[in-house]
């Protein structure tokens, strides 16, 4: 049993209309499904606007969806409210790309990472409370001293290990992180990557990881999931999905990264852009920028075949 | 030439001044790429802003050096001469296309604005080199666009414009400072293309500033690496990345994600870079440097400058490839 289960979610979101009297619906996430096993790492890799962090929040229930199910554990979470939401958020707990503005200012360390445990701990005593927020400041390469500091006081990366440690505190079994990387130095970057490996290991975390870094998901993810225009348009193992893309945006963004030595560079010309950027607003949302793209695309439902690795193609590479 | 020359600089704080560039030189010839290359507060940016003096305004004072255009100092410039060499001789692209054009001009209003600035042509004259400019760097519908508003604008296409901008008046020189690190990563390569073709084509000379290793494998010929303040390596850049040989260097490169396989950890640096004002004595890396010993807490190298060569400021440079092999 897989401890995710996401099925045919769904989210629109409507523009415009309060004066223009063009009411104008986007839908940021169509028709997702995915799962997620205890101690696994699924990536969502995408770029801005493919509905990857609006995938996320859903998830975490901090949205609502307009249709399809989450089930954590096996049990559907997609309609609980109050206190039983509560009560599930103990095994689903997020970790967001600036940590700074997820902490809140007023609050010591001590007091922010240890908030969880006031609501889903609320057996234990102050004593040991305070002793399971050193403990989880410890494994996050943090010591005591830290307790009684505010989080201006904190360089990106420290306040990060914060950010995770307060996620961690309650003892989840899964962390959704939204982008944990993007906003720090290349050095920093690694300290965190390899703290998030150390805790996974340690606890048979699942990470439900987001991000637009390619050589990142690369190095963290065991599947990845492809997201373009609310559309997952590839799915499979990481090594599958990067050897062989199937989907032509999957490889336009395997063949956009940068190269790893100068002698390796190669120029194509990019005299007239063909569009950028660009998102059909029917049948494949990337025909518009595909180079493999035919009549048929126009008609294209988005279903992602039902592979181990699948893609939502009509003429898959 | 356009050089930098033993350029010192401090930024205002609370407690009196604090030294966040010390010493470093630089030259940036036509035709050639320089990347200048460290994590944030090593003071690339502010030494690459200080090249036309755009910290001033931010209380950032220089506290010792030159920037020589041409032999002329630019530090000594009156206000109106700044003006002319200020996206005329010399050019700047930012790092936040979505903040650097203003919302409430057309495009047009603002390309145009530049053009007339720097070349004296009417309203007529400059529409039409907007056009060409933006067809030189991939826009088409040029006409169409120059009626357009930043908003309507992707990502993507503003850098373009802020990059036809900078083209205006065929500077000699231009800066970039993280050009495309607000960009989606399938955007990012084309704006890499576009300016590596326009630099070649126009025989620039640009200031790449970055802490992006492949942007610099992509574009650059020469590297800078810099760390606290100071340059610490620099050398062609094939060289550089055959042969990185100061230990900030090896170990920025090696901790990049990329290099190594799913289930290995990465070689990370430990620690952070010291904050300006609080460096230490003798080599600044030293605190997370795995080679250091008390010889780095006396003395750092000096920047041995040489056009065309290999340096790193490092006492231990000799045994530096052999010893890290061990790390990573």
């Amino acid at each position: 049993m897989s401890l995710l289960k996401v099925e045919a979610l769904s989210k629109a979101f409507a523009s415009g209309g309060m004066w223009s009297g063009k009411r104008k619906v986007t839908y940021a996430v169509n028709n997702v499904s995915f799962e997620v096993a205890r101690g696994e790492t699924l990536a969502i890799v995408g770029e801005s606007g493919s509905g990857k962090s609006t995938t996320a929040r859903l998830v975490m229930r901090l949205l609502e969806a307009d249709a399809g199910t989450i089930s954590l554990l096996g049990e559907d979470v997609s309609q609980l409210k109050g206190k039983a939401l509560r009560n599930k958020r103990r095994h689903m707990q997020m970790v967001f790309q600036d940590p700074f503005a997820s902490l809140n200012p007023r609050m010591k360390i001590a007091d922010s990472v240890g908030e969880g445990l006031r609501v889903h701990a609320s057996h234990l005593s102050r004593a040991e409370r305070h002793q399971r927020v050193v403990d989880i400041l410890g494994q996050c390469g943090m010591d005591e001293s830290v307790m009684q500091r505010y989080p201006h006081q904190f360089s990106g990366g420290q306040r990060q290990r914060i950010g995770i440690a307060r996620a961690l505190a309650v003892s989840p079994e899964l962390l959704v992180l939204d982008e944990p990387v993007s906003a720090l130095d290349v050095s920093v970057q690694a300290q965190i990557l390899n703290l998030l490996r150390d805790l996974q290991q340690e606890h048979q975390l699942a990470y439900l990881f987001i991000s637009h870094d390619l050589s990142v998901v690369r190095h963290v993810a065991d599947r990845v999931a492809v997201m373009f225009a609310g559309y997952i348009v590839e799915q499979g193992d990481v090594d599958d999905v990067y050897a062989n893309a199937k989907h032509p945006y999957t490889r336009e963004l395997l063949d956009a990264r940068p190269v790893d030595h100068p002698g390796q560079r190669h120029a194509d010309g990019d005299e007239i852009v063909r569009s950028d950027e660009g998102v059909a607003e029917s049948g494949c949302r990337f025909r518009l920028r595909c180079p493999f793209a035919q009549a048929d695309c126009a008609c294209f439902d988005g279903r992602l075949s039902d592979a181990e690795h699948g893609v939502a193609c009509l003429h898959p590479l | 030439m356009l050089k930098i020359e033993h350029l010192s600089l401090a930024v205002p704080a609370a407690d009196g001044d604090k030294a966040a560039v010390s010493d470093v030189s630089l030259a940036l010839s036509p035709g050639h790429v320089l990347g200048l290359v460290g994590e944030s507060g090593c003071g690339k940016t502010l030494t690459a802003q200080a090249i036309l003096r755009l910290g001033e305004s931010q209380g950032i004072v220089r506290t010792s050096g030159k920037v020589l255009l041409d032999d002329a100092d630019i530090f000594a410039m009156a206000e109106p001469e700044l003006r002319k060499v200020r996206g005329g001789r010399i050019s700047m692209i930012f790092q936040e296309p979505m903040t650097a054009l203003n919302p409430v001009f057309s495009i047009g209003a603002q390309l145009t604005e530049v053009i007339r600035l720097h070349l004296d042509m009417d309203k007529k004259a400059a529409a039409e080199r907007a056009i060409k400019l933006l067809a030189d760097v991939g826009l088409r519908d040029g006409e169409e666009l120059l009626r357009q508003f930043p908003d309507s604008l992707s990502g993507g296409m503003r850098q373009r414009v802020l990059i036809a901008m900078a083209m205006a008046a065929d500077p000699d020189y231009i800066i970039a400072d993280e050009p495309t690190t607000a960009l989606d990563v399938s955007v990012q390569k084309r704006i890499i293309d576009l300016l590596r073709r326009l630099q070649e084509k126009r025989g620039m000379g640009m200031l790449l500033v970055t802490h992006d290793f492949g942007l610099v494998a992509e574009l650059a010929d020469e590297v800078a690496v810099m760390y606290a303040g100071h340059i610490v390596e620099r050398g062609p850049v094939a060289d550089i990345f055959d042969h990185p040989s100061h230990p900030y260097t090896r170990a920025l490169m090696h901790c990049r994600p990329d290099a190594s396989g799913k289930d290995k950890k990465l070689p990370a640096i430990a620690g952070q870079v010291p904050a300006p004002g609080k460096w230490p004595q003798g080599c600044r890396f030293a605190a997370r440097c795995p080679l250091a010993d008390d010889a780095c807490a006396q003395e750092v190298p000096e920047d041995a400058w040489e056009a065309g060569k290999h340096t790193a400021r490092c006492v231990h440079v000799e045994k530096v490839e052999e010893a890290l092999e061990a790390f990573v």
